[in-house]
């Protein structure tokens, strides 16, 4: 099964568990009036319109035996080290929560700086102090927005 | 009026403070200014901010402003291949031309034009949104399929929080922050900066050490020609009118005009092919229609009173602390104010033009920086920005879930621009569609009984024909050329 096939079967099966599970319970119904008071209208006219289109993936990829999608097939691999840094901006929300705006961005940085190969010491701390600051500085002193100052501090 | 225009330039080119922000932070400086140079300044910001966001989309592939989305998809192609002075002088040059020919617009047919803009009711919004999906389907890239399901997936991200009609809340998992809806900003850095930067991680160590982009010491890469004026400046025109029309509706926006002139041009280019690979009239198109919107925008907030997106609303506190109550008598009873800002708003256009092309011999020194510097910097101005919109984590959250979503799109060749403009454009459509359907008590008809709507309809319909006939002909050549 080539890549667009499989793209479109996982499409398929979660659209079709999204209609009949999710839509049902996240979407509260309201009863009377026409088509257009229903809040699931555009929901569902939606996930139907991914079931269908999915479908078409799916038979247009079983159809198309050479897979194009494939050709490229080492540019489009998922790597570790993306995943890596996915991880880091996600958790800075936590870091940043708990510690405080600037030592939870002077870690997320020295992370993010690490995963793209700095190893430099100078430019390490260079970045950290002066982009740290400099953002403190443009958003909380001139813009008198207030970072967030941590739970443990 | 230098000091608006410097100022918003700055807050347009960074991510997460939008033009309403950079506006909003300035408002209680004009108590202490006259009304004149009060109301000068904030138009300064407003201009110089759509501006500025193309700085950030060229450079950074990452948009400053929700304006500048569409200016992603040429101006960093163009920037990648070392041209990325010609991008940002073609993006000035496109946003003075735009933004003039809409001021001229506002100063001439202010009150004709206002009230065209409010006989469009329901109906005519709802076929104008339809309209404007079709560009959808002929924007989606190698797979027609994978195009609308994109633009159907950002549907469905738009339909989280309050339901718009009758108010009862959809898909919010029980987190009460998502009642208010996913915001645009966080989406639209996630898919695009945060997908970049996660691209960009996949790089070898020793390529990181590398610039962002290429160089030219060609000086025809780095400035506007009179043959690039030349290829540009029927999509500049179009764009301009396309601007100026949808910025005195109100609601849609700068976003949306510049997603509809990205779609025009397309079409009607001579080289539709190189739209997303780097076209400068893309990057044309897209900066002259949002910058148009900019004078359109004020033609409802002037002659009614009715703001018709966030910057004209932060203008109308502006106008309100000077004691100007916007209105059909604006003209006469404010004469001594409102035709001097007319007349300063010109003057800010070449201020804008001015300051552009000084930045931009400054801005491009960016492309020299090599991206194991850019890029880590660049996630944590995105956190930051992206955490001051509305001082919520969960919207970092979101960029991040978008950014990965963006990163797996783009890994499976979703173009990420149908994805956006479904974000964009289903509010509208959901809401004129329902109001429609309720006025009519259900009756599709609705659409077809209104001569505008009706029109929109039938200009619909063509297009879509002519998708259908242009992917036709892709299909056939594709398989003539495998056959061969």
């Amino acid at each position: 099964m080539n890549r667009d096939a499989k793209v479109g079967l996982v499409l398929l099966g979660g659209s079709i568990l999204f209609y009949f599970y999710v839509i049902p319970v996240q979407v509260r119904g309201y009863k009377g009036g026409g088509i257009a008071l229903l809040p699931s209208f555009i929901p569902g006219l939606t996930i139907i319109s991914i079931i269908v289109l999915s479908a078409l993936v799916l038979l247009d990829s079983i159809l198309k035996r050479a897979d194009r999608a494939d050709q490229n097939r080492e540019a489009k691999m998922i790597r570790p080290r993306s995943i890596l840094v996915f991880a880091t901006i996600a958790g800075s929300v936590y870091l940043i929560d708990f510690l405080g705006y600037v030592i939870g961005t002077s870690i997320t940085l020295s992370l993010l700086l690490f995963c793209f190969g700095v190893r430099d010491w100078k430019t390490f701390l260079l970045m950290v102090i002066g982009v740290t600051a400099a953002l403190y500085f443009l958003f909380q002193r001139l813009a008198n927005v207030m970072l967030p100052p941590g739970r443990i501090f | 009026m230098v000091a608006g225009v410097t100022f918003g330039i700055v807050v347009g080119a960074t991510p997460g403070l939008t033009t309403s922000i950079g506006m909003g932070v300035a408002l209680p400086l004009t108590f202490y200014m006259s009304p004149v140079a009060a109301i000068s300044f904030l138009i300064g910001i407003n201009k110089g901010g759509v501006y500025g966001g193309s700085v950030s989309a060229i450079l950074l592939r990452t948009p400053g402003t929700l304006a500048a989305v569409t200016t992603v998809f040429d101006g960093y192609p163009l920037a990648q291949k070392g041209k990325a002075g010609k991008a940002l002088k073609m993006a000035i040059d496109a946003s003075v031309i735009g933004d003039g020919f809409s001021d001229l617009v506002l100063i001439f047919s202010a009150p004709l034009f206002a009230s065209l803009a409010l006989k469009m009711g329901p109906p005519e919004i709802c076929v104008l949104m339809l309209f404007a999906l079709t560009f959808v389907a002929g924007l989606s890239g190698r797979s027609l399929y994978k195009g609308l399901i994109a633009a159907a997936l950002g549907f469905l991200f738009a339909t989280v929080g309050i339901d718009p009609i009758v108010g009862t809340p959809r898909f919010t998992f029980g987190v009460f922050e998502l009642r208010r809806g996913i915001s645009l900003l966080p989406a639209l850095i996630g898919l695009f900066a945060i997908s970049e930067i996660l691209i960009q991680g996949e790089r070898k160590l020793v390529d990181l050490g590398k610039s962002v982009l290429k160089f030219s010491r060609n000086p025809d890469d780095n400035r506007v020609t009179p043959e690039d004026m030349k290829t540009c400046g029927m999509a500049i025109m179009r764009s301009s009118i396309i601007g100026t029309f949808v910025g005195a509706l109100p609601g849609l926006g700068s976003s949306v005009a510049a997603a509809l002139s990205y779609g025009v041009a397309r079409k009607t280019s001579r080289h539709p092919e190189l739209f997303g690979k780097g076209s400068l009239e893309g990057v044309a198109a897209c900066e002259a229609g949002n910058n148009a919107t900019v004078g359109a925008t004020y033609i409802p907030l002037l002659t009614l009173g009715i703001p018709g997106s966030v910057p004209a609303a932060v203008l109308l506190g502006g106008l309100m602390i000077q004691g100007i109550t916007p209105g059909p008598l604006i003209f006469q009873n404010q004469a001594h104010v409102i035709y001097p800002i007319f007349g300063l708003m010109l003057v800010a256009n070449l201020v804008n033009l001015f300051l552009g092309n000084v930045g931009a011999r400054f801005f491009i020194h960016i492309a020299r920086i090599p991206r194991k510097i850019i890029f880590p910097a660049l996630a944590l101005v995105c956190i930051t920005g992206i955490y001051t919109i509305n001082n919520s984590l969960l919207d970092i959250k979101v960029m991040a879930i978008f950014g990965l979503l963006g990163y797996l799109l783009r890994k499976l060749d979703f173009p990420l621009l149908a994805l956006l403009l479904g974000f964009i454009l289903e509010p509208h459509f959901e809401v004129s569609l329902r109001q429609s359907l309720l006025m009519s008590g259900g009756n599709p008809a609705v659409f077809l009984v209104r001569p505008v709507s009706l029109a929109l309809v039938i200009c619909t319909i063509v297009f879509v024909g002519l998708l259908s006939t242009s992917y036709g002909w892709k299909f056939w050549a594709a398989e003539g050329i495998k056959d061969s």
